[in-house]
């Protein structure tokens, strides 16, 4: 019989968080690598499709395949045009398959989930101010649909033609953690930027400015799992807003849990309050489907359709 | 069972595909095909103020974007 126990004292659930399962794991990771070389299959010779999908992807990579879907999101809106394309495509993955390319697809997830393995001590963050935190990446996506949709407005019009790149990918251009590491480097290094003797007289302020907030968001994220994903990412944010009616869900079996266990709460990156989820499926925009809680627990926890 | 995610994520299901029909039908592909049109000034405006002054020998953009 399952009865309220101080966690501590728990033997199953100690015996739950040592189990050594991590199959799905396993599996995600070589997911995330092949979707790694996918996305930058230039390189290999694959040819570039002109299409946004759901994840972090700066269309300025020099080998991406394809457009990650905010950049295109704002690209469309700045022309002038109501971005419908991304929009569909974001509505129609998120209820099928919810955040799910976030845990097994997105190189910016991918670069977080590396970062959390340095064995560097972590921050635990509370319930709520998890959820508060939130609040950055909605203030990141509405501010960058607002600025790109001003200018479109004005292009729409024909007030303006042209324009500073700024002006059509505000988030890549001034703050994208992503586009720093995969664009910006790449051709400050092909450009010979480091080669040169005095490093500050020959690079501009953007690029400092964007070293400077992705060291920040690095250091973020490996204090706490899967930050940029959590708080900041206007990607996640947009995806959020649908993903958390998903078809796909995990879902928690209440008759095989155990009172006073906390183990697949602790597995997760996200944070997401799964004791207190639904038994229906997690319906938590915050759940990107790594399938930690179920490695962590395959007797209780599962993958499950909520049809 | 909770029947209001349910008709959430139909309602998206149903709007997702009519977006992406109306996207389709109003050439937003294209508009994504143009900037990597083997666009030199565009990517060059937009990485040079990164990366320093466009002002070196070697300044040359790759063209993976032309293939
Ligand atoms: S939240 Fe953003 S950065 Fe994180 S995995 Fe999803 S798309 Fe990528
Ligand atoms: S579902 Fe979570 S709380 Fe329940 S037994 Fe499994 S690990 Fe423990
Ligand atoms: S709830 Fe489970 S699947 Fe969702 S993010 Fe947390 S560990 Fe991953």
């Amino acid at each position: 019989m399952a009865t309220k126990s101080n966690p501590e004292n728990n033997p199953l659930k100690e015996w739950l968080s040592t189990l050594p399962n991590k199959r799905i794991r396993t599996l995600r990771l070589v997911s995330q690598l092949t979707f790694f070389f996918l996305f930058n299959g230039v390189i290999f010779g694959l040819s570039r499709i002109q299409f946004p999908i759901p994840v972090v992807l700066p269309p300025g990579a020099p080998y991406a395949t394809a457009w990650g879907g905010f950049s295109a999101l704002q690209y469309i809106l700045a022309v002038g045009q109501f971005p419908f394309l991304v929009l569909g495509v974001f509505f129609l993955t998120g209820a099928i398959f919810g955040k799910l390319t976030c845990g097994w697809a997105c190189p910016v997830g991918f670069w977080q989930d590396l970062l959390s393995w340095l064995p560097i001590s972590k921050i635990k963050v509370s319930r709520p101010t998890n959820r508060d935190l939130q609040d950055f990446s909605g203030f990141f996506l509405w501010g960058s649909i607002i600025v790109a949709g001003f200018f479109g407005i004005q292009r729409f019009n024909g007030q303006l033609t042209g324009g500073d790149f700024w002006t059509f990918m505000p988030f890549d251009a001034i703050i994208d953690p992503a586009g720093t590491m995969f664009v910006t480097y790449f051709y400050a290094l092909l450009w010979g930027v480091f080669d040169t003797d005095s490093l500050l007289d020959t690079v501009g302020n953007l690029f400092l400015w964007k070293t400077f907030i992705l060291a920040i968001f690095t250091y973020i994220s490996i204090k706490v799992p899967r930050a940029y994903c959590r708080w900041f990412c206007p990607t996640g944010a947009l995806l959020g807003y649908v993903s958390s009616n998903s078809i796909l869900t995990i879902k928690r079996d209440p008759t095989k849990c155990v009172d006073g266990c906390d183990a697949c709460e602790k597995a997760c990156p996200t944070g997401v309050p799964i004791t207190d989820e639904s038994t229906d499926g997690i319906a938590n925009n915050l759940c990107i489907l790594c399938g930690n809680c179920v490695d962590a627990c395959p007797d209780a926890m599962s993958f499950g359709f909520r049809f | 069972m909770e029947l209001s995610l349910r008709i959430k994520y139909f309602t998206f299901l149903i709007l997702g595909v009519m977006f992406i029909v109306t996207g389709i039908a109003l050439n937003e592909l294209d508009i994504l095909a143009e900037i990597t049109r083997g666009d030199f000034d565009a990517w060059y405006d937009f990485l040079a103020p990164w990366v320093g002054s466009s002002e070196r020998p070697n300044s040359q953009l790759p063209v993976p974007w032309d293939q």
